[in-house]
């Protein structure tokens, strides 16, 4: 092979590795505005965490009860709505009571919230009321509470006497 | 007349040639291919944008909602829809499928209206919300909106 045939054969080469390295950006350049924008997927999650709170909460209870300070069974009858259950629980646990006093329609209400979301998401409800000094937390869902990696729809709730209930749907993934 | 010179250009450019060739090939088929990739990713996009707008337009539909609240469907209202109500609701001739699962109740109900059969190639778009049977039943439910693409 003469020099000019070499010096050709090098040019096409160095053509061949330039056309390599165009394609392989050309093709990730593709796949990246393919892959939806992480901020989009997060709107989303907030958004749907936003209606699964809405339409817990405002769904209704089929005689919810609870137990009373003397281990009486308190009937709430016909037509409370979560909101109004939650609302009610979390002021009587900063009043004194215990979680296990309001277990049957607390799991009740976990098991319909769970039942809701669709996958691969899970779902937990936080109750918190503060403003009297003390602070108390309800927690319904996996574990001891909700994974820093969340969606959460909150909503606050002020009482006449200064105190603020927040009730919280928090989603995340499976 | 071809002599020995002639003969060794020849094949030397007939190397060079083909790593001409297949570096052009490598670098057009993959801007066919990203350009492929892109369309179906615009048009599988503007699908799944309409069939948000479709489960909007449902959510806030003055002849589903009771009391003009958002995402609280009348279950009188959802039992009289028929398929051409929800055609003129969706505002599409596009075939469409409407699945409204409740998730409370002694007996849950399930809601399914289809405008015509849906296709394979389909978005859906789900959320959740609630059934208004009274003001001392009101069930939440999940709502699931299918579009044929």
């Amino acid at each position: 092979m003469d020099e000019g045939g070499q010096s050709a054969l090098f040019d096409a080469f160095l053509f061949f590795v330039i056309a390599l390295v165009a394609s392989a950006a050309v093709l990730v350049y593709a796949s990246l505005t393919l892959a939806e924008s992480e901020e989009r997927t997060r709107a989303d999650a907030l958004a749907y965490a936003e209606d699964v709170r809405v339409a817990l909460m405002r769904s209704t209870l089929d005689d919810p009860w609870y137990l009373n300070g003397t281990g009486g069974i308190v009937h709430l009858g016909q037509g409370v709505p979560v909101e109004r259950f939650l609302l009610d629980e979390i002021q009587l646990l900063a009043d004194g009571l215990s979680l296990a006093q309001f277990s049957g329609t607390d799991s009740l209400i976990l098991d319909r919230a769970e039942s809701l979301v669709r996958s691969p998401f899970q779902i937990g409800i936080e109750a918190s009321v503060s403003g009297s000094g003390n602070t108390t937390n309800l927690w319904l869902g996996a574990g001891a509470g909700p994974p820093s990696e969340r969606f959460s729809a909150p909503w606050t709730y002020n009482a006449d006497d200064g105190v603020e209930v927040r009730i919280a749907v928090h989603l995340w993934y499976a | 007349m071809r002599g020995e010179g002639g003969a060794a250009g020849f094949f030397e450019d007939v190397h060079v040639l083909i790593v001409v060739v297949l570096g052009m090939s490598i670098l057009l088929g993959s801007l066919a291919a990203a350009y492929a990739t892109h369309e179906g990713a615009r048009e599988a996009a503007a699908l799944r944008a309409e069939t948000s707008r479709i489960l909007r337009a449902i959510l806030t539909s003055d002849t589903l909602v009771h009391g003009g609240e958002r995402a609280l469907i009348d279950l009188t209202a959802l039992e009289r829809l028929n398929a051409s109500g929800l055609t003129l609701i969706a505002g599409t001739h596009r075939p469409l499928q409407l699945v409204i699962a409740e998730r409370s109740g002694v007996a849950p109900r399930l809601f399914f209206l289809e405008t015509s059969p849906v296709g394979l190639q389909r978005t859906s778009a789900a959320t959740a919300i609630s059934v208004w049977h009274s003001d001392l039943d009101v069930r939440p439910a999940r709502i699931t909106v299918t579009l044929e693409g």
